[in-house]
């Protein structure tokens, strides 16, 4: 017993008083947690990076799923309906804008070192017309609105929702309308009346090209991120 | 922004059937079809002119025809248009060979581990030993 309170009275003005080494040990612990905090930071991104390797796989194997359903479509389009009939040199003949068209948004200007765009496909045109369609909200404001009977209440209320979703409703089917059009007339370099595994193909090949674009931002992320690794 | 490619005919046929192909008025397109007597020269032109342009975002190419100009392909490193490495009907792909992925090789392989080690340790001289492993192990960990 008396050793350990005489033990203990030797402890205590260490605790009590400063200790040598103290603020040395406390600077050292801010620059190990500082370390510590850049260590995290450099597994942070290294984890996102590995992320993104693993991400590019498994689109990469998605894509040679897609790919392959295309060309067994093709072939088989070709089969009913004669090799030199599904050929891509027909398409050489005549002058032809791409109606499936990427979109690129580049950060570079606000940070030239940390360069990663990103990538969107725009299939058929389809956010050019929209773009344009709602180019004009004076024209939109100013149409005739039709007017509505027979409610004794604020007929508005009550209407506004139903426009609201009959106007959705009509986008959607004008949408797929357009993008029936467009296949339509992709299709039609082939002749008036395709097999309809062409068609498939088409869908096949649509859905690749979606894989692709998944690809190509798995690519910039990858690109990105490595950078910065090796910084 | 177009997206060109440079492939096998049933590949470019499919993407054309997507809505990808352009011709110009000069009936100049934005695909070239690799069969037999396409040369390699053929490859590499189309290759630089479709890497040059600034209205193209990405160029697709087939993993086989990008063997035969691996060189280029490995050498290009800008983030716009982004090239990637598709497979073809009669080679699958393989990630060893893809350009992307081999810089992902590169970059955990044991010369650059040692490499980003030794910048480590030099960053941050007052570090122990400890922490010199620690850091690359989180690299071989991976």
């Amino acid at each position: 017993m008396a050793a350990v309170a005489a033990s203990a009275a030797a402890e205590e003005p260490r605790l009590l008083g400063s200790v040598p080494g103290a603020e040395d040990a406390v600077e050292s612990d801010g620059a190990v947690g500082e370390e510590g905090r850049a260590r995290g930071d450099d597994d942070e991104e290294i984890l996102r990076f590995m992320d993104s390797v693993d991400g590019y796989l498994v689109l990469m194997d998605s894509l040679s799923s897609a790919l392959r359903q295309g060309w067994l479509d093709l072939a088989s389009a070709r089969h009913s309906m004669g090799p030199s009939r599904v050929s891509s040199t027909l398409f050489n003949h005549k002058e032809q804008t791409a109606s499936t068209k990427l979109q690129v948004v580049d950060h570079a200007e606000v940070e030239p070192s940390e360069s990663k765009p990103l990538f969107t496909l725009s299939k058929w045109r389809l956010q050019e017309e929209s773009a344009s369609n709602n180019d004009d909200p004076v024209q939109t404001g100013n149409k005739p609105k039709l007017r509505h009977r027979g409610s004794a209440t604020n007929p508005e209320d009550g209407n506004l929702a139903r426009d609201s979703i009959t106007a959705e409703s009509l986008t959607c089917a004008d949408t797929s309308n357009h993008v029936q059009r467009a296949r339509s007339k992709a299709l039609s370099v082939f002749g008036g009346l395709v097999s309809p595994k062409l068609r498939t193909a088409q869908i096949s090949f649509e859905t690749a090209l979606e894989l692709i674009v998944g690809l190509a931002n798995s690519r910039s992320n990858i690109l990105a991120s490595s950078s910065q690794i090796k910084q | 922004m177009i997206s060109p490619l440079l492939s096998l005919q049933d590949t470019v046929t499919g993407f054309l059937l997507a809505g990808v192909g352009n011709v110009d008025l000069r009936k100049k397109t934005n695909y070239l079809i690799v069969d037999n007597k396409t040369t390699v020269k053929q490859i590499e032109d189309a290759f630089k002119e479709f890497t040059s342009r600034e209205d193209i975002a990405i160029v697709l190419i087939s993993q086989y025809v990008a063997n035969m100009i691996r060189f280029l392909v490995d050498g290009y490193n800008k983030p716009v248009p982004a090239i990637l490495e598709i497979p073809s009907k009669d080679h699958p792909y393989d990630p060893a060979h893809d350009s992307v992925l081999s810089r992902v090789k590169y970059l955990f392989s044991s010369e650059s581990v040692q490499q980003t080690g030794d910048k480590k340790s030099t960053l941050h001289e007052t570090s122990s030993d400890k922490n010199y492993i620690l850091v690359t192990s989180s690299f071989y960990f991976l």
